[in-house]
């Protein structure tokens, strides 16, 4: 029981800790007028934040695998929204899948190709470099 | 107090969740599952929208702290960013890049409305952060909820036989691409490959990208909107 307590007394502290960073970005995204989504210069804050030490693993860790873990869940509302802008899928499901399967085969394509060469080159730059070193 | 969506929509997900084991169904994310399932419920029994919506919307709010919880993997896995750093970083940007163009010069081809369009453009992004982006550049998030997870089941689906075909091996490149255009539905499918490298790259890739989407994507806009 005492375990449970502590679990869900954790969870609800780095709950405060990750909607403060909302908020305060919030407030910082209003003040200067950016057009940036506050929820994520809240999450580049918050990842600053943690590499820097200035909050502890261990205050949010409970809270950030209980979130992510159900994040699919969170999701499910905003899919059936989707009820209500029905006829603008009926219109469009063709191209909608068509832009789909395209751009990410693109994606995957290019970004694969890219990442797969750049470190094959990179470890035969290191290996020449190795080389003239033994020289 | 009306707690039926909240109720409704917990249920349906834990029963979707444990289609694990079924051939073929599984192929689907329980995401899929559950909002088909509700819709087909809620127009079944003429429920309302607004009805079921009350109580859901608090589910729907607790996605603004779980996108700033995704800097959490990040900070963990800190250390294989500094490695390979440049192609990495480069990485990144060019599947940031290509998704927002590529993206629009389909929608193009296909005569979306502008609207779509902007619903689309940050398909390829983790569910939370492209909801975000989907509403500061006048998007509908309702319809980029859906197109993301239909961009990671496509992605799930089809990324590893792709990768595969076009010969890419390196578990760093697979993993950045998986994560980078089909976010946390196709990461989830490196876990089944039991590669450390993968899913730690796919679960980084996703939050960078998603990060410079939101970067990328308004400014993109601007430009197409102000070179017409």
């Amino acid at each position: 029981m005492k375990k449970y307590l502590r679990e869900f007394w954790n969870f609800i502290l780095g709950l405060i800790i990750l909607l403060a960073f909302y908020y305060s970005s919030n407030l910082i995204i209003n003040t200067l007028h950016i057009p940036f989504p506050p929820a994520i210069l809240g999450l580049i804050l918050f990842s600053i934040a943690l590499i820097q030490g200035i909050i502890k693993e261990k205050w949010i860790k409970t809270t950030c695998e209980i979130l992510i873990n159900n994040m699919a869940m969170f999701l499910v509302p905003l899919f059936c929204g989707l009820i209500v802008y029905k006829s603008i899928l009926a219109k469009n499901w063709l191209a909608i899948f068509i832009i789909i399967f395209a751009t990410t085969t693109i994606v995957i394509v290019l970004t694969g190709l890219f990442t797969e060469w750049g470190i094959k080159l990179l470890r035969l730059n290191r290996l020449k470099s190795f080389e003239r070193e033994e020289k | 107090m009306n707690l039926f969506g909240l109720i409704s929509t917990v249920l349906y997900f834990k029963l979707a969740q444990r289609t694990k084991r079924i051939p073929f169904v599984n192929t689907f994310p329980p995401t899929m599952l559950a909002g088909l399932a509700l819709i087909l419920t809620l127009e079944l029994f003429k429920i309302d929208f607004n009805l079921y919506n009350e109580s859901a919307m608090y589910l729907t709010f607790l996605l603004v702290p779980s996108t700033i919880a995704l800097g959490y993997p990040v900070y963990k896995n800190i250390e294989l960013l500094k490695k390979n750093k440049r192609i990495i970083y480069n990485a990144f940007i060019l599947a940031t890049i290509f998704a927002v163009i590529s993206t629009y010069v389909f929608a193009k081809i296909c005569h979306c409305n502008i609207d779509i369009i902007e619903s689309m453009l940050p398909k390829s992004v983790t569910a939370p952060i492209a909801v975000e982006i989907s509403k500061k550049i006048g998007g509908i998030p309702e319809l980029t909820a859906c197109v993301v997870v239909l961009t990671g089941v496509f992605g799930a689906m089809f990324g590893h036989k792709i990768l595969k075909f076009i010969k890419v091996k390196n578990d760093i490149a697979i993993g950045l691409s998986i994560g980078a255009a089909s976010h946390i539905i196709g990461t989830s499918k490196c876990v089944e490959t039991n590669r450390e490298k993968q899913i730690v790259m796919a679960s980084v890739a996703l939050v960078i990208v998603g990060v410079l989407t939101a970067i990328v994507a308004p400014l993109f806009l601007f430009l197409v909107k102000h070179l017409n």
